[in-house]
Parts: structure tokens; sequence; C-alpha cells
């Protein structure tokens, strides 16, 4: 059927959580050996009350955070999560959900920065006050929480995460994509949610035109 | 899991019935815990998704033991007059079949049959290819 072939950059897949968090040497989905890594990281979360997620922007802190989830639903008998992001930090969010959560819980804040130094302070004194932990995700460590992991991505990760991405399209479609990639400057600084972005705009015009046929 | 359209080029006009048929296969009988079957549309593309189920049902561990999973199932429902599928370059709004098997062990197997909502099906081109001169 014409016009079924799905963008393998679209939102749909690519959206913090689509993709499970792909350690260096393993990949998560499915291995025993993944899933001892990241019962392994919850049980660091357990034992540390304050800990941190550091990362640039797209580098699949908001993705590891999902691929955690369910460990740290385990681990915790209470588990309440915020996500601030720079157009809408809905602050007032934080310390509603701070309030509710009960002693014993992890209080998971996905875009720490968002709030200012006085509130992130005041964060934490209260976890403090009434009990919980903190899983935070950040741009720069923070000071009094442990970084539980960097998620800064090599070159190489961006483009072996980019070849799974691209696996079943056609061969013409990956050429374009690879040489687009050959032309960037690739790091620890890049930000993969974004380059996806342009090279959703490669694979869709490559996809519109198998379709016209 | 699979899904097979009463039409093979899988294109539906607005109002009218679909009828389909299901089959469980490679899952053994005593694992099966649940089924839901969707008739849904979703869009995908590089903003927001948005999603709408038009059709639904769900079969317990009880009805999948007695339909057991040798024979083919059927589904069917009479379709809307809108939204219809529609490919740009931004966005996609696609229709499709969405079966989620619940199995042993928490696991759940999802299977996707897409198919298209044209106006009439002489227009199915138009419809299907619609771009903007820009793109």
């Amino acid at each position: 059927m014409n016009g079924l072939v799905s963008n393998p950059f679209c939102t749909r897949f690519v959206r913090p959580g689509a993709i499970p968090y792909q350690f260096d040497s393993f990949d998560v989905a499915g291995n025993p050996e993944g899933s001892s890594d990241l019962a392994q990281m919850s049980t660091q979360v357990s034992e540390t009350r304050h800990s941190v997620i550091v990362g640039p922007h797209g580098s699949g802190k908001s993705t590891l955070l999902q691929t955690l989830r369910p460990h740290l639903q385990a681990a915790f008998c209470d588990l309440l999560e915020v996500r601030l992001i720079a157009s809408q930090p809905q602050r007032r969010m934080v310390f509603e959900a701070s309030e509710r959560l009960h002693a014993g819980g992890l209080f998971v804040v996905d875009g720490m920065e968002q709030l200012a130094s006085w509130q992130r302070v005041w964060l934490f004194w209260h976890s403090i006050r009434r009990n919980y932990s903190i899983l935070a995700t950040a741009h720069r460590p923070l000071r009094g929480f442990a970084t539980l992991r960097n998620t800064a991505l090599s070159a190489e990760k961006i483009r072996q995460l980019t070849e799974q991405r691209i696996a079943a399209m056609p061969d013409d479609t990956k050429n374009l994509i690879l040489n687009e990639l050959s032309k960037r400057s690739l790091g620890p600084e890049t930000n993969l949610r974004e380059l996806w972005f342009d090279l959703y705009d490669i694979a869709e015009r490559m996809i519109a035109l198998e379709r016209s046929g | 899991m699979n899904v097979s359209l009463c039409r093979e080029d899988g294109t539906y006009e607005a109002g009218e019935q679909l009828k389909a048929k299901w089959r469980i296969s490679r899952v053994s009988l005593e694992q099966l815990q649940g089924l839901e079957v969707s008739v849904l549309w979703h869009t995908e593309g590089k903003g927001d998704e948005d999603l709408h189920v038009h059709h639904f049902y769900r079969l317990g561990e009880a009805e999948l033991q007695e339909l057991g999973i040798d024979d083919l199932q059927a589904i069917s429902c009479k379709l809307p007059l809108s939204p219809l599928s529609y490919h740009g370059h931004l966005i996609h709004l696609r229709w499709c079949i969405r079966l989620r098997l619940f199995v042993e062990g928490r696991r759940e197997i999802v299977a996707e049959q897409p198919f298209h909502l044209v106006s009439c099906r002489g227009g199915i081109a138009s419809n299907l290819t619609h771009r903007s001169p820009s793109q």
C-alpha cells in the first residue's frame, strides 16, 4: 500500500522514552546484562538520597529516566515525577508535588536547571525534612547531588543510534542520511533530538519520492 | 499475530464498513491474558502527536480461551466520514487496526494493520499524495 512507510525520525519514534536508553557496551532492550545495569542504577538512587543524571540537551536524560522507571517503581514505595521545560517551567507544580510525596518515596524532577538556585536549595532541605529521595536531570552536576550518569554522546554513538533508526530504509535514503551525518560536527555537545529533527526532512523527501513512484 | 483486511489495496471510503480478520499465532493458548482490538487514527510527523480510538473492544482471558487460537476472528465497524488519511511533509494522518495482546509475564505484543480512509475511491491518488508546491 502506498503512503504507509513511517519516517524513522518522526516524534512517535524519537520522543523521550520511545527508544530504550542504550548503554555503551550493550543494548538494554531484552538484554539481561542491561537490566542488571539498570537495577544497579536503581539501587544507587535508593542508597544516595540525592542523585542527578547529567547531560546536554537531547542526549537521552529523559529517555534514561523512562527506561529506569519500572526499576524505580519497584524500589520505592511512592514515586512522583515532574517534567520542567523552558517554555512552561510550572515551578509551582514542583512544590505542590513535593508536598504530596510520602516519606521514603522518590521525587523525579526532569529538568532541574529550570528551578532557581533558591528553589533547588528549598527542595533539597524539604526532601531531608520529609524523608524522600530526589532523582533529577540537569545539564550540569548539581551541588549536593551524586551524579548517577553522564549521558553525553560520542560521535560514534550518535552514528550508531542513527544507523539503528534508518536500518529499514532503502539504501539510497540511508546513504543520503549517512552523507549528511558525515558533514556534521558530532560530539558530546550535539543535540541528538535536533539532529534527528533535521534528518526527518531528508527522510521525508525520500519517502515522498518513493510514494510518487 | 496477524491482521488482514477485506480489501487488497487497504482503501476504504468514508462511512463504509471496515471488515478484517485477525489470528493469534506463535503464542500458546495458556499464555494469553487479554486482547484489545482498536480501530484508530493517529498523527505522526515532526510535532506533537494526536490519536483517537474509533472502535474498541477487549477480550478477557476466559473469552480468549473460549475462542481459541485456531480460527480467524472477525472485526467489523462502520468507518466515520472524517478525518481522512493524509500524507503531508510535516504531518501524516494514519488509520490502522491495532491489536494489543497481553501475555504471561506482563508482556505485551502489538500488531498493526494500516489502511487508508478516503473520500471516494476514485480520488485515492489525490487524497494520498497531496503536497504543497514547495514540497
